[in-house]
């Protein structure tokens, strides 16, 4: 398998708090890879530095061999690299069949002129777009809400329009920061299904961040451990799960609270 | 599978047809009434429905800009100065005016969006007051504080539109150009991205709309029209002083647009078409212009959070309800 992402030596400091230190692992392609770790481990730190919200303090960040460090977040989507947020994050007003929309377009730009004026190309950029909302929306089950406004649906269906948003811009990895949170066990199942669907249908390579360890042992196919901002394991779901610095990383986060 | 919706999503029809006759309705008022008083508060509602419309337009991504009056009177300095010194007809210094405006907004919004919410209108009305004060130190080119008077009334074509009935017209003209321009942004792909980054920035962005440069083109757009809608008040009135443009035309602005409806694609026009009359009918009162302005925002704010253009869905959800 080649390697999508390569992060090299990731490091971030908020004044004086090193969220992230060193860290250093590779995404392979096709893969579903997961990155876990205790409360305040910096996951999602990671994701906002390779998604370009945040500049890292230093470290390389490598995507499909091209140096993306530095580049703003809109760009760095272009490349193919999408994330969703660890809150539910959608546009609220708007339909679901439109938040999707919004990301699909993304494969279809346009000209000022097209998008004030209309015409052939505006016309073309839409239905191109709305064919990929429509295989998404099926994927993540979101058709039957396709004309609900995003604000109006349960949190878990929110939870889902966000990792549709981030497909929907055709991504080669897709970035999920915690997507199964909040739900409940036979979502959190139905949601490990899908995920593995979305994989074969989409041809999509996935980094999860996630605490559901069921769901976590279930499709992942390589684990990467944080703890306190450093990486502590890295390797096959069951021989991290065995491991005793991350079976006491865990333990020690679980006595502390 | 239903058939895709567009979005915005259409009012019905008939209720499309309602409305647009009702707007005719009021604008021909002023010819059922044959009163010079009439047409002139009607040209004035033009005016200030154009300039909302502007505001609307960088509202529409997220900003509320109270440095509006500032653009207007960047406008209306800009065409009026070259109309007086270099013999530009007026029917081009409106545009130039239009340009002007937003080829400043264009320079200086990069550095200011970056300003959100409660800070981008903090720093907006400094902006407005620092425009005012740079124009009364510069007499050779503003007036001063006594202005510039006699300004050469609008024309077209070497006509001068000496009266009010004849520059009636002609303002519903501009003020059609102007909501035309704004169905196109509202309609099109471009009132879909600004429509991501008002509601949500990080996730626009995360889903690659360059949130940025989207903002300032919104901003740019805004405040050209507001430079369109100063320079056409300049010829109109024919008197401009840095006064004209203080931040109480900026906040008459904004009240307009909430008013109307902040995110409403006719809230300028009907924000304007309520607002601009008031003052004019209350002739004795128009020292209370701002407290009477003021108990309306408060109201608005308080029981029509889509403003006056949000009236009728909002009612028709009450019925439903019922
Ligand atoms: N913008 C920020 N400014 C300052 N400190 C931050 C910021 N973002 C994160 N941190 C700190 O960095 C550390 C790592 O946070 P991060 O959110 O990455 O953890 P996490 O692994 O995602 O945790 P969780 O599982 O709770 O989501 C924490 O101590 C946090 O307080
Ligand atoms: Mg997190």
């Amino acid at each position: 398998m080649s390697t999508l992402l390569e992060i090299g030596g990731l490091t971030k400091r908020f004044g004086g708090l090193t969220a992230l230190s060193d860290v250093s692992f590779n995404v392979a392609e096709d893969a579903i890879t997961g990155l876990i770790g205790p409360n305040g481990a910096g996951k999602t730190t990671c994701f906002n530095l390779i998604t370009g919200t945040f500049s890292a303090t230093s470290g390389t960040i490598r995507f499909r061999g091209q140096d993306i460090s530095g580049l703003p977040p809109h760009r760095i989507v272009q490349h193919g690299l999408a994330r969703t947020f660890q809150a539910a994050t959608t546009f609220p007003k708007a339909s679901v069949r439109e938040n999707i929309l919004r990301g699909a377009l993304l494969r279809h730009p346009l000209g000022l002129g097209s998008m004030l004026f209309g015409g052939g190309a505006a016309r073309r950029a839409e239905q191109g777009a709305r064919d990929t909302v429509d295989k998404v929306m099926e994927a993540l089950e979101l058709t039957e809400h396709a004309d609900r406004a995003a604000g109006t649906l349960a949190y878990g269906h929110q939870k889902r329009l966000g990792v549709a948003i981030g497909l929907a811009t055709r991504p080669g990895l897709l970035l999920l920061d915690e997507p199964a949170a909040g739900l409940n066990p036979d979502e959190v199942d139905r949601f490990g299904s899908m995920l593995k669907e979305i994989r074969e249908g989409f041809g999509v390579s996935v980094l999860i961040v996630e605490h559901h360890m069921r769901l976590i042992m279930r499709v992942c196919d390589h684990l990467v451990v944080l703890d306190h901002g450093e990486k502590i394991a890295e390797g096959a779901p069951d021989r991290v799960r065995d491991d005793p610095k991350v079976i006491e990383a865990y333990l020690g986060a679980d006595h502390a609270k | 599978m239903s058939v895709a919706k567009s979005y915005p999503t259409s009012r019905s029809l008939p209720m499309g047809l309602f409305w647009a006759a009702a707007l005719v309705l009021v604008a021909v008022i002023p010819w059922i009434t044959g009163s010079t008083f009439h047409f002139h508060i009607a040209i004035m509602v033009c005016i200030s429905a154009m300039a909302t419309g502007g505001l609307a337009v960088t509202a529409w991504v997220g900003q509320l800009s109270l440095a509006h009056a500032a653009f207007a009177g960047l406008g209306a300095y800009t065409s009026v100065l070259l109309v007086t010194r270099f013999d530009l007809p007026v029917l081009l210094g409106l545009p130039a005016g239009a340009l002007v405006a937003g080829a400043v907004a264009f320079v200086i919004g990069a550095p200011l969006l970056r300003l959100r919410g409660v800070y981008f209108v903090l720093i907006t009305f400094a902006l407005n007051e620092l425009f005012r004060l740079i124009m009364l130190d510069v007499p050779a080119l503003s007036g001063g504080s006594s202005g510039i008077a006699g300004i050469p009334k609008l024309s077209i074509f070497g006509m001068t539109l000496s009266s009010y009935e004849e520059v009636y017209p002609f303002a519903l003209l501009c003020l059609a150009l102007v909501m035309g321009l704004l169905v196109l942004i509202r309609k099109g792909q471009l009132g879909r991205r600004f429509g991501a980054v008002e509601e949500n920035l990080a996730l626009a962005e995360a889903s690659g709309i360059p949130t940025a440069r989207t903002q300032n083109l919104a901003f740019t757009l805004g405040s050209a029209i507001a430079g369109f809608s100063g320079a056409f008040l300049a010829h109109y009135v024919g008197f401009i002083s840095p006064e004209t443009f203080g931040f109480q035309l900026s906040v008459s602005y904004v009240i307009m647009l909430v008013t109307g409806g902040r995110l409403a694609l006719w809230g300028p026009l009907v924000g304007a078409l309520f607002l601009t009359p008031l003052p004019e009918f209350l002739r004795g009162a128009v020292e209370y212009q701002h407290i009477i302005y003021g108990v309306i925002l408060i109201a608005v704010l308080r029981f029509l959070p889509q403003g006056l253009a949000g009236l009728p869905a909002q009612l028709s959800r009450k019925g439903d309800r019922s």
